[in-house]
């Protein structure tokens, strides 16, 4: 059996982000199979439990567009630590919950406190609790969320792996944390850092999603004296698939403030997607008399990123050629993917960069950086700057702005671009597990 | 037979009230064996405050904090700093007078040579002709620039500091009447260097006593970690330790399974985390903890406790010429051992011992490793028995008592 992590997707009730698209995307294609399960991790009680997709699935699926944002789900059903934990959330004011610094401060007490919380558990339990899953020696665990988010997880996998002789399939998304700690906020450091020496001696085979994560992965092994086991790299799918994505453009209108031509930039607002280098593009073709269009950046604001969101919104030079758009479902994201002239992504590192991805599986040109997965995406058919150089990447959009040069680039992705589906991913991902030793 | 009449002086940089370093132990043994055979005995060490706190007897001398302060910019060079003391500090020459004027000694024994940087003008001075013995533990000045190298000590320092240590190992070696040291080939440096007269009296050990209770003690504490095996590293923060441990164990310990540890007794594990830094400013300081714990500086009963409950001993000394004293200590806990070719230094027969690995790259150790803890632990042959214990101290410091007798 084929048993699917779905900790990270239960838990998740935002609009879904890279990993959980991830989970998504790939459970819901394996569980056409017969021969897959799902389990999820209940720390309260420091046990897997089985659970079931289609809670998600009815909540990604069905639930209804509001054109802007997603809806909140059904809550799923949860461990009495987290649900302390996120009851407690009300209590942190929205003054605090506005500031990424004093944010982080908070998310870090409430992990401490999540972690108390589970420390307290009852010890004569007064019920025997959710049932333990019974993990057959011929298993196949697949993990494929944010482990580092759940402490005690990767412990109770190992634990149980030792003692019933399963075999595990984890997935590695990226080693910025590790690799590049400037590049992210210092609260995940040590969790996922440990999460990956972990992941390192547990799984027997780990899933990259780029032949540049899984170089890091094998230079982070080196470097800790860990056997890196067999990697395989899978490619992401690059369709917004969900049941709320109308296959051809919905002619509805588009979010406020958005003009009718801009070039789009989708991923969280954060130190690593360097949308500082966008700032000091656009301000260098107003000093130029470069005429751009307009960026419209969709993402959510994220880590350290105090002084370029201050750059980006009140430069009299060019906030009125920059519009931020936090909390965009993926109808929304859809629409504007289809509508934009091209798609700039000018990331100083990625584990694969799926904005990329999805702008060339929309046939929209893409200037992006050169960093690390992202020339692993398009090859030939983006063109690429130095994440260091505002003049390479204002080269790079005057070109692809220019609508001979954008058709152009747009005809040669029509061409020659094979987009990746869901199956094709879950077909690697299956492909990986057949590859496994026999169990025992 | 009763106690021979002589007035026996030993000095050196470092207290040996509380002994837990290598240089310490030694030089405790050797007080410990005159006293057995001389009526009188006295020690006396003029010591960094620092470093040895309070665990020092009322003949030692600390450097005053206007020589102490210098010290910790330049670790290695504060021997010379001691050395120099005693001839050019009123304070410290003052107190070295007053014992030596008082105690009237027929011998001095300088354990490592800096104390005789100013003990040598002193006794001049003092117009004092006593017997000289030079216990050398090292040789030090390659020693020393090797330490000070790997710690990125400023080339100019390097240069005076070593010139300044060979200068004085070739004048006490060439000097003295007596020259005891640790392994044949210190022995023969030292006679290259000028020395006539002299012994080997390598490392010794005192036999493993290990208390059932403090092996409880750790056995429970394993268990409730849920750890299974350990491999011991028992050292001092001594540099050559850091630098040898640095070299073929590494702060990388991806090689430790999950019901495995490194465990740092002594004041190494200090000295090892204390260099990792924050948690969150490398993923080797992130990870150490995950596979390592830090026993920190233990009562010697925890200690034998703790030396007789570990699966693998570790002994990854690169650098240094003396033989050294874990090894001594490895050879009678009789269980498994991985060292380098430098750690069995003037112990060479040991190599070819059961339950001994021999490595002396980083890969090589690890790998020695992961087999010490696969295998199961064989007996020793009687032969070997009786050669093992001929590392006991009252063993290998009986040619020194006796040579020093004759004088």
């Amino acid at each position: 059996m084929i048993l699917v992590d779905l900790t990270d997707l239960e838990r998740w009730d935002g609009v879904h982000g890279g990993t959980q698209r991830v989970v998504y995307g790939i459970a819901k294609e394996l569980r056409r199979g017969a021969d897959v399960g799902f389990i999820a991790y209940s720390n309260g009680w420091d046990r897997f439990v089985e659970t079931s997709l289609d809670p998600v699935v009815e909540r990604v699926e069905r639930a209804p567009d509001t054109g802007t944002g997603s809806q909140p789900p059904a809550a799923p059903p949860r461990s009495a630590a987290y649900r302390l934990a996120r009851r407690l959330r009300v209590l942190v004011p929205r003054a605090v919950r506005g500031n990424p610094r004093l944010r982080a401060a908070a998310y870090r007490a409430l992990q401490r406190l999540r972690r108390a919380a589970a420390r307290l558990r009852p010890a004569p339990a007064p019920a025997p609790g959710p049932e333990a899953y019974a993990f057959q020696p011929d298993d196949v665990v697949l993990v494929l969320g944010k482990p580092w988010d759940e402490p005690g997880l990767q412990a109770r996998l190992d634990a149980e792996k030792e003692r019933v002789g399963f075999r595990v399939v984890e997935l590695v998304y990226d080693m910025v944390i590790p690799l590049q700690p400037h590049l992210h906020h210092p609260t995940l450091f040590v969790p996922y850092t440990r999460q990956m020496f972990l992941q390192a001696q547990g799984a027997d085979r780990l899933l990259a999603i780029s032949e540049s994560t899984r170089r890091d992965f094998e230079a982070f092994c080196a470097r800790l004296a860990l056997d890196c086991p067999p990697i395989d790299v899978i490619r992401l799918a690059d369709r917004l698939e969900s049941g709320r994505v109308p296959a051809e453009d919905d002619d509805l209108p588009l979010p406020d403030g958005v003009a009718e031509e801009f070039v789009l930039c989708v991923g969280t607002v954060e130190v690593r997607k360097n949308h500082a280098l966008l700032y000091e593009t656009w301000r260098l073709a107003a000093e130029r008399g470069v005429r751009l269009p307009q960026l419209v950046i969709v993402g959510a604001r994220g880590w350290l990123v105090e002084e370029t969101w201050n750059l980006l919104t009140r430069d009299p030079a060019v906030r009125d050629s920059i519009r931020i758009l936090t909390s965009v479902d993926d109808a929304v994201l859809a629409r504007l993917y289809r509508r934009c002239r091209c798609t700039v992504y000018p990331s100083r590192y990625e584990g694969w960069g799926l904005p990329v991805a999805e702008s060339l599986a929309y046939g929209k040109p893409v200037a992006a950086s050169s960093a690390a997965s992202i020339p692993e995406i398009g090859g030939d058919l983006v063109r690429y700057f130095s994440p260091h150089s505002a003049d390479e990447c204002l080269a790079a959009l005057a070109a692809l702005t220019d609508p001979r040069e954008c058709a152009a680039a747009a005809a040669r992705i029509a061409e020659r671009y094979v987009p990746t589906s869901w199956a094709e991913t879950a077909a690697a991902v299956r492909a990986s597990i057949a590859r496994l030793d026999p169990a025992g | 037979m009763p106690p021979l009449d002589r007035r026996i002086l030993v000095t050196g940089t470092f207290p040996i009230e509380q002994p837990q370093h290598g240089g310490q132990k030694r030089t405790r043994a050797i007080v410990d064996a005159y006293r057995r055979r001389f009526a009188h005995v006295e020690h006396v060490a003029v010591f960094e405050p620092r470093h040895y706190g309070s665990a020092a007897s009322p003949n030692d001398i600390p450097l005053p904090s206007r020589l102490a302060d210098g010290v910790p910019h330049h670790p290695v060079v504060g021997d010379l700093i001691a050395g120099h003391a005693i001839a050019e500090d009123p304070e410290v020459r003052a107190r070295f007078t007053a014992l030596l004027r008082s105690f009237r000694p027929d011998i001095i024994h300088v354990e490592c040579p800096f104390p005789w940087l100013g003990l040598g003008p002193l006794l001049a001075d003092e117009g004092l002709a006593p017997r000289v013995v030079f216990g050398s533990e090292n040789i030090e000045a390659p020693l020393r620039e090797q330490v000070m190298r790997a710690f990125g000590v400023d080339e100019r320092i390097i240069e005076e500091a070593v010139g300044e240590i060979d200068r004085l190992e070739r004048a006490l070696s060439g000097d003295c009447d007596l020259l005891a040291a640790c392994t044949p080939s210190d022995l023969k440096a030292h006679r290259a260097m000028g020395a006539t007269r002299t012994v080997l009296a390598p490392n010794g050990m005192s036999p493993l006593r290990p208390d059932p209770a403090e092996r409880a003690h750790w056995r429970e504490r394993f268990r409730a970690a849920g750890v299974e095996r350990i491999a011991l590293f028992v050292g001092s923060g001594h540099m050559p330790n850091q630098v040898g441990f640095d070299e073929v164990v590494g702060r990388g310990l991806g090689f430790l399974r999950r019901h495995e540890r490194l465990v740092l007794a002594g004041s190494i594990g200090d000295a090892v985390v204390g260099r990792l830094g924050p948690a969150d400013d490398s993923i080797e300081a992130a990870t150490f903890p995950l596979r390592a714990e830090n026993a920190g500086r233990l009562p010697e009963p925890r200690l034998q406790g703790l030396i007789a409950e570990a699966d693998v001993l570790l002994l990854p000394i690169t650098a240094g010429g003396g033989s050294n004293l874990k090894t001594a200590e490895a050879i009678l806990a009789d269980t498994r051992v991985v060292a380098t070719t430098t750690a069995l230094r003037g112990f060479e027969w040991f190599a070819d011992f059961p339950n001994v690995w021999v490595a002396d790259t980083r890969d090589d150790f690890h790998r020695a490793i992961r087999e010490a803890f696969a295998s199961p632990l064989r007996p020793r042959s009687p032969e070997q028995a009786a050669l093992a214990e001929t590392v006991t101290w009252e063993h290998c410091l009986a040619p020194l008592v006796e040579a020093v007798a004759q004088l």
